[in-house]
C-alpha cells in the first residue's frame, strides 16, 4: 500500500492488537486492493472475515483522508469525541459506501455488524438501512443528510435511481458492495443489480464495486457479471484462505431396503438426529420442504418433549414476527436446535450452532458446503454436517456429492440473459431519475453482461413498450409511460411516476402477506413468494395450524381452519430443485463404480445389497451406457429410461418421447419422472425399437416438441406471472391508494390472453416462452441428455420383476391415483413380494404402522 | 352443425343463452348483456398499463353479428357498460359512436351499474336510455346487480317476476387433474339468475352454484349445461 496509507493502516492493526486477532491475509489483500482503486469478488464457504475484508479498505481510505481525526482517535476510547465530531461535521456527509444485500433481515444484521466496528475504531460514520421497511421519515431525513454508508436491496437502488438529485447525492460514492452476489445472481434481482450498477458507473467512473460471494463453480463469471464491461481494470477474484475442515457423515440405517422409494424412510431415523442434537451445543436441521420442516419438528418432539421452549421451526410460511425471534434466539446460543428450510441459508453466521444436519438429499453440493459451513464458527473447530436419507438411494447421492467436493466440482450460477421485463422496468426509472437520451442508455446497458447482446430490434422494442404499449403506434391510444421531449426520454405524468415507484417496491421476493380468517383475526404474515404458489382450496400450516387459502386480494391471503385431516400426501418430492448437473454426473460415475464391484464408501456399502440386486435383476450401467428397462404389470407396460439429467429435465424428455413414439402408432402414455429417469407407461407396448431407428434422439426442433407435448399454455402463463409484474403491468394495490388502484386490478392469466390474441408480436410473451424452457424445462440440460443418450450404448432389459431403480418411479406413478393409505398398502405388499423373490425371507418391520401414522397429516 | 345456443325457459318465457355471452329474448326481440366495461382497456393505459385497444373493436364487432344474426331491435345493458370516468380514458368514445351509427334505429337501454357514473355525455351521445334502478318486463325484473333488483320493485315483485343480473362476472372452476379449468357460465338460482360477464379483459369471479341452480358453461363457443356432479373432486 501507498505510504499515505501507511498511518490509517497501523492503526487498524492497533485495533485487531488490542482485540487479540490478527487480520487474515486475504483481508489484507483485499485492503491493499481496494486501495488501489481496483474492484473484485471476495469468496469464501462461510461469511466468516468478508464483510470485514471490504469494509475495512473503505475505513482506511476514510482516515487516510482525516489525518486530524487519525491524530486524536484511539480505538475503544470514549464516546463523547465521536459525538462531538459528527456534530461538527454533519453538513458535510456524503455517501461512501453503498452496501447492497438481497434480504431485509440481512440488512438488519449488516447494520448491527457494521456499527459494532465503527463503535471500537471511533469512526464517525452514520450507518443506515433503506430497504421497504424504511419508514418515510427516516427516508427524508436520510435525503436531507445521507449517512457514509447506507444499506439497501436491489429493488430500493432502482427506487433511489428514480430521483433526479441522485448525481449530487452520490458525488462522492466511493464504493457499492454486493453481498450474497451469489445469491443475487442466477435470477431477476441480480440483472437489476447490474443494470444499477451501470447506471452507477456512468455517473461516477471512478466508482469500485466489490462482490461477497460463497463458492461457485463459475466465479470468473460471477465477477465478470458484477463489474459489466465498463471498467479498466479485470478486477481480482480474492479466496478466502480459511482452511475450513469439513466433516461430512451420514446416519446409515441398520435395515436398508431393497425397493425403495421417495419419502419411505419417513422421520425413521429421528431418535438418531435426536442423539446428535443432544449430543452438541446448538443444531440446524435443514429440510428440503416446509412440509418435512413440520412434520420433522413434531418427530424430534416427541423423541426429545424436554427440548420444547429450545426447539424451533423456521420456514417461509411463519409469520414473520416468529422467525425474527428464533433467529434471536439462535444467535443468543438460546435455541438447541431449529428445524429449518432454505429459510436459514442466507444470513449472519450464528456463532453457537455446531452442528448441521440435511434431511433428505441436497441435490447440489454447493448447498451442502454452505449448509455445513452454518456450523463451526469457532477457531479450529470443523464444518460438521450429518446427512439423513429419506430413502435409500439418497444414500448414493451422499456419496456422489464426496466424490464431487473431492473433485472440486461446484455448481455454477449463471446469470440470466437479458429479460427485457426487467429492461423495461429500468428504462421507466432513468426517464423518471433525470431522462435518458437513447444511444446513451443503449451503450450504458450493453455494458452489463446481461444485455450485452441485447439487438437495436430489441431495444427499439422496449422504447416502444414503454413509450406507446408496443410496436404499434394505433394499438394503445393515450398510452405512454415515458415521453420523447427534446431528443430525451423523460416521465411527464406524475400519477405514472408514482404508480412506477410503488410498484419497483413490489417486486422484492420476501413481500410480507398478511394472512387473515375469513371471519376472524389475523394469523401472522407470510412470505409472498410462499403464498403465491398455493392455489385457492389448497391446504397449507402456519403455526401448527391448516388452513385452506380461499383467495389473495389486496396483499392479504384469507383463510380459512381446513376441514378435516389434509388428503395431501406429504411431499417427500425435494421440492422443485432437480438434482444439479455436477451431481448427476458423480451419480453415473458411482454406478459405474458400482457395476465393476468397487464400493469405497460406508453409504456405498451399505447399499450393496441393493445394487447387486439391481446388477443381477438388470444391469448397472458405465458412465458410456444408458440404461432402459421394460416392464408389464397390471397397470400396463412400463419404458423405464434413466438419463440422470434431474427431474426438470426429464419431464421435458419424457413428454418429447411420448410425443416421438405416438407420431409412429396411436397410443398415449402416462408418466412419472425423478431426478433419476423416467418411466412411461401404455396399455399397448411402446414402440420403442422402432422409434429408434427414427432418430428417436434428434436434436433439432426439440423446444417446439417439447412445448408442443406439454401444456405450453399453462406453463408460459405461470411463467408470465413474473414478467407482468416486473414490467409493471400488475398493479399491486396499497393502503391509501386502494380506491384508484381496483379499477386497474387485473390478474397476469388477462394480459396473457389479451396479448396473444391482440399483440401476438410482444416480446414479453416470447420471454415467457424462452424462460419457460430454461427455467421450468431446463431445456439446455435435456438437449445435453438427449446428446449423451445418442452416443452411449443402450442397454436394454426385459424385467420380469421391477428393478430397485424403477421401484420409485413405479411407485410415484401410482400417487394420483391412489389416496395415501392405499398407496402404503399395495407399495408394501410390493415390498414383500420382491423381497421374498430377492432371496430374503424378511417381510417388513413391525414399526411399519407407526410408520403409517407419521405419514399422515 | 352442432347447435352452440341452449334454449332454455324461464316462467314461461323462452331465453336463448348465445356463446358470445349474450341472452336473447325472442318474444321481445330483445338481447340481454351484462359487464360490458368499454374503456376498461383505457383506464389501464391511463395508469401506465399497455392494454391493447384492439379489444374494444373486437367486442363491438361481436356484438355487431349478433344483432344482425338474432335481428334484435333492442339491446338490454344489464349495468358496467363502461368501466370509469376518469379524465382522459376516452380513446374509447370515437369507436362508440362509429358503432353506433351502424345501428342506428337499435333501441338501447342501460340498467345503470356502479361502474356507469360520471359518463352522462357519452350516453346521451349514444341515445342510450339510462336506468337508475331496475327494470321490470314480466316475466323479469333486470337490474345490475341484486341490491338494485329490489329497489324500485313492490315488496313482493319477486315472487311474481325472475330477476336478471350482471355484475359478479360469474365462472365456474371443474377440477382437471390437480388444476380447475375455469369457465365463464350463466347461473341460474331459483329467484334470479346472472350474466357472465361480456367484456374481454373482465375478470371473473368463481362462484359455488346450489345443486338446484341450473348453470350453463361457455367453452370455445359452445354454450353447455353443466352436470353438477363434475364439480365434485
Amino acid at each position: 500500500m501507498g505510504d499515505s496509507y501507511a498511518p490509517a493502516t497501523r492503526y487498524l492493526a492497533s485495533w485487531f492488537r488490542q482485540l487479540g486477532r490478527k487480520p487474515f491475509p486475504f483481508q489484507k489483500e483485499t485492503w491493499a486492493t481496494y486501495l488501489r482503486g481496483e474492484s473484485g469478488l471476495v469468496h469464501s464457504p462461510t461469511g466468516t472475515g468478508k464483510t470485514l475484508a471490504v469494509f475495512l479498505g473503505a475505513v482506511v481510505e476514510w482516515l487516510a483522508e482525516h489525518p486530524e481525526w487519525l491524530k486524536t482517535a484511539k480505538p475503544q476510547a470514549e464516546l463523547p469525541a465521536i459525538e462531538k465530531f459528527k456534530r461538527g461535521k454533519q453538513r458535510e456527509s456524503r455517501l461512501r459506501v453503498l452496501w447492497i444485500t438481497p434480504l431485509r433481515a440481512l440488512a438488519t444484521d449488516t447494520e448491527v455488524n457494521l456499527n459494532a466496528a465503527l463503535r471500537q475504531l471511533q469512526i464517525p460514520w452514520l450507518v443506515e438501512k433503506r430497504t421497504g421497511d424504511t419508514s418515510s421519515s427516516i427516508r427524508q431525513k436520510q435525503r436531507a443528510r445521507y449517512p457514509e454508508v447506507l444499506i439497501t436491496t436491489p429493488e430500493s437502488l432502482s427506487l433511489m435511481l428514480c430521483n433526479e438529485d441522485l448525481p449530487e447525492k452520490i458525488s462522492d460514492l466511493r464504493c457499492v458492495v454486493v453481498d450474497e452476489w451469489h445469491e443475487l445472481l442466477g435470477n431477476k434481482r441480480g440483472v437489476q443489480t447490474e443494470l444499477g450498477l451501470a447506471r452507477l458507473h456512468t455517473l461516477r467512473p471512478e466508482l469500485r464495486v466489490w462482490g461477497l460471494s460463497a463458492t461457485l463453480g463459475n466465479l470468473e463469471e460471477a465477477l465478470s457479471t458484477l463489474l459489466g464491461s465498463d471498467s479498466d481494470h479485470p478486477g481480482s477474484l480474492i479466496a478466502s484462505d480459511l482452511k475450513k475442515k469439513y466433516v461430512i457423515e451420514s446416519l446409515i440405517p441398520a435395515e436398508i431396503e431393497r425397493f425403495p422409494w421417495a419419502g419411505h424412510l419417513g422421520t425413521r431415523l429421528a431418535p438418531e438426529v435426536a442423539e446428535i442434537v443432544s449430543a452438541a451445543r446448538s443444531t440446524l436441521v435443514f429440510t428440503n420442504t416446509r412440509s418435512q420442516c413440520e412434520i420433522w419438528y413434531q418427530a424430534l418432539l416427541k423423541v426429545m418433549p424436554e427440548l420444547s421452549g429450545r426447539m424451533a421451526v423456521h420456514h417461509g410460511s411463519l409469520d414473520i414476527e416468529l422467525r425474527r425471534w428464533v433467529e434471536n434466539e439462535l444467535r443468543e446460543g438460546r435455541m438447541k436446535c431449529c428445524v429449518c428450510t432454505s429459510s436459514l441459508d442466507l444470513g449472519v453466521d450464528f456463532s453457537e450452532v455446531d452442528s448441521v444436519v440435511q434431511i433428505g438429499s441436497p441435490k447440489g453440493n454447493a448447498r451442502l458446503l454452505q449448509r455445513a459451513g452454518r456450523s463451526g464458527h469457532q477457531p479450529r473447530v470443523p464444518s460438521r454436517i450429518t446427512f439423513v436419507p429419506t430413502n435409500a438411494l439418497e444414500l448414493m447421492e451422499l456419496a456422489a456429492v464426496r466424490d464431487a467436493l473431492l473433485a472440486h466440482k461446484i455448481e455454477s450460477r449463471r446469470p440470466l440473459r437479458k429479460p427485457l421485463d426487467v429492461l423495461a422496468q429500468h428504462v421507466v426509472t432513468v426517464a423518471l431519475g433525470g431522462g435518458f437520451r437513447p444511444r446513451e442508455l443503449f451503450d450504458e446497458v450493453r455494458t452489463t453482461a446481461a444485455y450485452r447482446d441485447l439487438s437495436e430490434l430489441e431495444w427499439q422494442w422496449v422504447l416502444d413498450f414503454a413509450r406507446q404499449g408496443g410496436s404499434s403506434l394505433k394499438a394503445y391510444p393515450d398510452f405512454h409511460r415515458i415521453e420523447f421531449v427534446e431528443g430525451v426520454y423523460r416521465v411527464t405524468n406524475e400519477r405514472i411516476g408514482r404508480f412506477h415507484r410503488l410498484s419497483i417496491g413490489t417486486i422484492v421476493s420476501d413481500v410480507a402477506v398478511q394472512v387473515k380468517y375469513l371471519k376472524g383475526p389475523k394469523l401472522g404474515t407470510v412470505e409472498e413468494s410462499f403464498i403465491s404458489k398455493v392455489q385457492p382450496g389448497e391446504n397449507f400450516m402456519l403455526g401448527g395450524k391448516l388452513l385452506e387459502l380461499v383467495r389473495i386480494h389486496d396483499n392479504t391471503a384469507w383463510v380459512r381452519r381446513a376441514k378435516g385431516v389434509s388428503k395431501a400426501i406429504p411431499r417427500w418430492l425435494g421440492g422443485r430443485i432437480p438434482l444439479s448437473g455436477e451431481l448427476s454426473q458423480a451419480m453415473r460415475e458411482k454406478l459405474a463404480e458400482a457395476g465393476a464391484g468397487k464400493f469405497a464408501s460406508p453409504e456405498m456399502r451399505s447399499l450393496e445389497p441393493l445394487l447387486e440386486l439391481q446388477q443381477s435383476w438388470s444391469a448397472l450401467p458405465n458412465t458410456n451406457q444408458v440404461l432402459v428397462e421394460r416392464f408389464k404389470n397390471r397397470d400396463g407396460h412400463h419404458l423405464f429410461l434413466y438419463p440422470f439429467a434431474g427431474r426438470l429435465a426429464h419431464e421435458g424428455l419424457a413428454s418429447l418421447l411420448a410425443l416421438r413414439m405416438s407420431r409412429l402408432a396411436p397410443i398415449t402414455f402416462s408418466m412419472a419422472m425423478n431426478d433419476y429417469g423416467l418411466v412411461l407407461v401404455s396399455r399397448e407396448p411402446a414402440p420403442f425399437d422402432e422409434a429408434l431407428t427414427h432418430d428417436l434422439w434428434n436434436t433439432e426442433r426439440v423446444a417446439d416438441d417439447v412445448l408442443a407435448s406439454l401444456n405450453a399454455t399453462e406453463l408460459c402463463k405461470r411463467q408470465f406471472r413474473e414478467i407482468a409484474r416486473v414490467a409493471g403491468l400488475i398493479f399491486q394495490g396499497y393502503p391509501g391508494v386502494r380506491k384508484t388502484g381496483r379499477q386497474v386490478q387485473a390478474s397476469s392469466n388477462l394480459f396473457y390472453d389479451v396479448f396473444t390474441e391482440y399483440d401476438p408480436q410482444n416480446m414479453l410473451l416470447r420471454q415467457a416462452r424462452r424462460e419457460v424452457l430454461e427455467q421450468q424445462l431446463e431445456y439446455t440440460r435435456l438437449v445435453e441428455a438427449l446428446k449423451r443418450i445418442a452416443k452411449c450404448e443402450l442397454l436394454i432389459r426385459q424385467l420380469a420383476k421391477p428393478s430397485p431403480l424403477s421401484f420409485p418411479l413405479l411407485v410415484d406413478g401410482m400417487r394420483d391415483r391412489l389416496t395415501s393409505e392405499k398407496l402404503w398398502e399395495r407399495v408394501k405388499k410390493m415390498q414383500e413380494q420382491l423381497e421374498k423373490a430377492a432371496g430374503n425371507d424378511r417381510g417388513l418391520e413391525p414399526t411399519a404402522s407407526k410408520k403409517l401414522e407419521l405419514n399422515k397429516h | 352443425m352442432v347447435d352452440q345456443t341452449q334454449e332454455i325457459s324461464i316462467r314461461g318465457e323462452k331465453l336463448r343463452l348465445l356463446p358470445e355471452k349474450l341472452i336473447e329474448w325472442p318474444a321481445r326481440r330483445s338481447l340481454l348483456v351484462a359487464d360490458t366495461h368499454f374503456g376498461k382497456a383505457a383506464t389501464f393505459r391511463n395508469f401506465g398499463i399497455p392494454v391493447p385497444e384492439e379489444t374494444t373493436h373486437a367486442m363491438l364487432d361481436r356484438l355487431s353479428h349478433v344483432i344482425e344474426r338474432t335481428s334484435a331491435v333492442r339491446l338490454i345493458l344489464l349495468g358496467d357498460f363502461v368501466h370509469s370516468s376518469l379524465k382522459g380514458t376516452t380513446s374509447f368514445e370515437p369507436s362508440l359512436l362509429e358503432w353506433r351509427a351502424k345501428h342506428r334505429d337499435l333501441e338501447i337501454v342501460l340498467l345503470r351499474g356502479n361502474h356507469d357514473r360520471g359518463r352522462a355525455d357519452l350516453f346521451e351521445k349514444l341515445g342510450i336510455r339510462v336506468v337508475a334502478d331496475s327494470l321490470t318486463e314480466a316475466p323479469f325484473v333486470l337490474a345490475h346487480d341484486t341490491a338494485t333488483l329490489t329497489r324500485g320493485v313492490q315488496p313482493l315483485g319477486l315472487e311474481l317476476h325472475y330477476g336478471l343480473v350482471g355484475h359478479i362476472h360469474p365462472q365456474i372452476a371443474l377440477p382437471e387433474g390437480k388444476k380447475k379449468l375455469k369457465l365463464p357460465c350463466f347461473w341460474f338460482g331459483s329467484d334470479y339468475g346472472v350474466l357472465p360477464a361480456y367484456g374481454d379483459f373482465t375478470g371473473c369471479a368463481t362462484v359455488k352454484p346450489e345443486e338446484t341452480d341450473n348453470v350453463f358453461v361457455v367453452a370455445e363457443g359452445v354454450v353447455l349445461k353443466l352436470d353438477q356432479r363434475m364439480l365434485a373432486t
